[in-house]
Parts: structure tokens; sequence; C-alpha cells
């Protein structure tokens, strides 16, 4: 090997990319080579030079709020329902298709019964359609962080608060918030006093504790508001600056309906048998006092 | 059967979260490069990962992630240049522009991120693309085949070629100081 032949793989030598063989040509080479040696150190210079280069520019970094952003609408992505083995371009034209077709047959169809009645009855008042579309319809992005924790919640619910069907005691608020978290504490009080100014006497304590539900803990308020049996569930997530600032309808399974918010790094759950608007009512009110009482809690801290 | 159970959902998500998106910063940092400014960058990562993840059910486990999904990147850029009409097919001057580069001068030391940012984006996007990848995200050869489809001999000859035009840009910024190159010049 010359130093012609080196100088024209001596990049792919420091890329690892030559064969054993050539290898060790390269290093023999070396051994004998000053120059060469020389040229190998300023090649992986500039190497390392351009990677830090690149990689520290801050046109090059990633916008925090554009990565928590994706990962909350990947994760909504990922449990919206989808077809195996389909490009949804083709099932949504699919879909476009037979409704159009469907609608042609009903048009033709009401038409023709319309002209029937014409001849023999005519509406001088026809009645308007007072149908509406209920706000919890809009589709809204539940951020990803909420996504995992949201059937955690539901079970708790059921096996916590219905059926008294818990694999570990769960321990008082007030020794959580020493042992494990400040913000345990007083979170039952800030729940229930939000739901009284809205509710009054229809909004009532039943319990409070901290448990565990498929490994995962939450500050669980259970208490009754109008009648029914309401889950407050609170969970510390892996992303301390969580935060949507929004209750959003984020689930339902086994009759049960889930309500949720992320706020200062914890998923907060509001779950009932209630309907999706009743949840989220619940979800809105507690929504800005448990802010602030998360905000103080990380002061605390 | 048609569909995802609740449960496949849960995993291929669980999956992708713990595979794919640890990558997300690095693959922002190569979009930055293909496209011209942040927001581009922004909604090809966000497409690349929509893409991903409906197709993470084809991603075998235990090879290189991040090599998978920046094929997709390269793939769905490609969709995106075509679409408006930007996509540049390799001319054959900017290989002669890459062969004639005559000696190979070193860097210098003091050089800052900025001038050393400034030569790379002066080298021709065509080898500027394999160095990158190459150089500074650390794909093989194979890999970055892969990833822009194009042959291996191909990637070689380019990442040959625009390292030099790399060298030779940096050698320029060092000359403008007024200093002197070191060491490693030679003949081409």
């Amino acid at each position: 090997m010359n130093c012609k032949d080196f100088s024209d793989i001596a990049d792919s030598y420091l890329s690892n990319e030559l064969l054993v063989e050539t290898n060790h040509d390269v290093l023999r080479h070396l051994e004998l080579c000053r120059d060469c040696r020389e040229l190998l150190g300023v090649r992986r210079e500039i190497r390392e030079r351009l990677r830090t280069s690149v990689k520290n520019v801050e046109e090059s970094t990633i916008d925090p709020r554009f990565a928590y952003k994706i990962k909350a609408v990947l994760g909504n992505e990922a449990v919206r329902p989808r077809f195996a083995g389909l490009d949804l371009r083709f099932a949504a034209a699919g879909f476009a298709a037979v409704m159009l077709i469907i609608a042609t047959i009903v048009f033709f169809v009401a038409r023709m019964k319309n002209d029937g009645q014409q001849t023999a009855n005519v509406n001088p008042n026809p009645t308007p359609s007072t149908k509406t579309l209920s706000p919890s319809s809009d589709i809204r992005p539940i951020p990803a962080v909420l996504i995992e924790a949201a059937d955690d919640a539901i079970d708790d619910h059921k096996n916590c608060a219905l059926k008294h069907n818990l694999a570990q005691k769960p321990i008082s608020l007030e020794e959580a918030a020493k042992k494990v978290d400040v913000v345990n504490a007083g979170f039952d009080k800030v729940v229930i006093a939000a739901l009284k100014d809205e509710f009054g006497e229809q909004a009532r304590l039943i319990k409070a504790h901290y448990c565990l539900i498929n490994g995962r803990y939450f500050t669980h308020v259970v208490l009754e508001s109008k009648k029914r049996m309401v889950s407050v569930l609170m969970t510390k997530l892996k992303e301390d600056e969580a935060e949507n600032n929004e209750a959003l309808f984020c689930g339902e399974r086994d009759g049960l309906r889930s309500a949720c918010f992320a706020s200062n790094g914890y998923a907060l759950f509001v779950v009932s048998d209630g309907s999706e608007d009743d949840n989220l009512t619940i979800a809105r009110i507690i929504l800005n006092p448990v802010r602030e009482h998360l905000t103080k809690g990380r002061i605390a801290i | 059967m048609f569909g995802f159970g609740k449960s496949d959902q849960k995993n291929n998500w669980s999956g992708f979260e713990e595979e794919a998106l640890p990558h997300l910063n690095d693959l922002f940092r190569i979009a930055r490069w293909m496209v011209r400014d942040r927001e581009e960058a922004e909604d090809l990562v966000q497409e690349t990962l929509s893409q991903a993840l409906r197709s993470f059910h084809r991603y075998e486990r235990g090879t290189n992630c991040r090599a998978w999904m920046t094929k997709i990147m390269y793939h769905v850029n490609g969709k995106r240049l075509r679409k408006l009409g930007r996509l540049k097919l390799v001319e054959d001057t900017e290989e002669m522009i890459a062969e004639t580069v005559a000696f190979e001068p070193s860097i210098e030391r003091n050089l800052t991120d900025e001038d050393v940012l400034s030569a790379v984006k002066r080298v021709p996007e065509t080898f500027r693309q394999v160095v990158l990848l190459a150089d500074v995200e650390e794909f093989s050869y194979k890999e970055i085949a892969e990833i822009t489809q194009i042959p291996i001999g191909t990637v070689m000859s380019r990442l040959h070629r625009g390292r030099k035009l790399l060298r030779n840009e940096l050698a320029a910024f060092a000359r403008s100081y007024g200093l002197r190159s070191i060491g490693g010049a030679e003949a081409s």
C-alpha cells in the first residue's frame, strides 16, 4: 500500500468499513508512514469537528414544544381504529363511495315517496331538523402521556371504588404525602371544595387514599356527585412538564367513561358511569384548583 | 380479520414509544438538513413518524430503528419534493465539480462551529447528504444505500468526493483567516 492508496481509503478505515485484510494493510502502512498517520489524525479531527458542529447548532435542535405535541398527536393516532393492511386513503375513498351510493338510493326513494305524498297531501309547514352535534363529538387529540394511564384509571375506579378489590392495601393521603409525594396532602379537599362550589350538597366526599393498580399508583378521591359515584384519579407522569390545560374525553370501557387532563407533570382522570359530558364538566371544574394545588406542591418540593 | 384489537394497538404504541420516539431529536436534525426551514422540518418529521407508526408492525425488532425511520423520512421527502416539483436529479456537473478537486488541504483548529457549518452548506446537496449520514449520523455505507435508495458503490463515490469537497471548503475558510493549512496536503 502506498500513500495515495491510503489517502483513498482513510475515511473508510475511520468508518470501520474496510475488509479485515485491507485493515491489516492500513495498519502496516501506518506503522511505517508518519505523513499518513498525520493525515489520518487530520481526517479524524475533521470528522469530530463536523459531528460536534452539526449537533451543537441550535437550528438542528428540536423545539421541546414540538416534541411534546408530536408525541401527543401520534399517541392519539395510535389508538384510533385502523384497518390492518389497508391504506387509509383507500379505506376512506371506499367509505365515501359507499356513502355516496347509499345517499343516492335514499334520495331517490325519498323523492319517489314524496312525489306520491305530494299528489295526495301537501304539507305547507315542514318541520326543520332540530338535530345538533354534541359538543363532545369534536375530535381532539389526547396527549400521548394520558393514553396509557387512561385504561388504568378506569380499572382503578372499577376495582377500587366499585368492587373494593385491590391487591395491595391503600394508604392515606397524609401518609402518601410524607412517604411519596407532597402533592397528596390536601388533594381531596381541593377537589371536593371545587365541586361543592359548583354543585353544593350534591357533591360529597366518600373516601380518599393512595392506591396501586396494574403497577401504577393513583391518588384516588372517590366522591358522590349528583347521586353518581365518581373517581378523581391522579398519577405522576414520566414527563415532568406535561400539561395540556384542557379537559378531554379520553376513553370508555365496560360502561365507564373517563375525562382527563395533564397538569404539572401529572395526569388527572375523572371516571364514572355518567355521560361523557358529565365527566368533562367535573374535569373542567377541578382543572384550575388542581393546577394551582400542583403548582404549590412543586414549589414546596 | 380486519383491524387491530385495542391491546394490539396499545402494544404497537408502546413498542413505538420505546424504540422509535427516542430518535426524535436525531430525525429532526437530519430533517433540518434536508429542507429549507424549521417549520418544513417539523412537518417532515411529523409525517415521517406518522407513517412509521402506521408501518411499525413491519419493523423488525432488534434492527436499526433509526436507520429504518431515516429511510422512511427520505421516502416521504422524495414524495413531497416530487409534489412540489422541487426534486432535483443528480446533475453531471456536480459530479464534475467534485472531480476537479485537486488537492487536499487540512483544516485549521481555530475554525468556529459557524465556519464548519458554512463549509458544509457550500457542499452540493447530493454529496452533503451522504457525508452527513455517514460522518455525523454514523450510518454504515449499507444503511445509507438503503436510506437514500442509491447503489452502495454510488454512496461510496459520493462520500469520497463529498468529504474531499468539504475539506476544501474548510481549507478555504482557514485561508480567509490568513492561516496556513496544517499537514496532510496531498495530490489527488
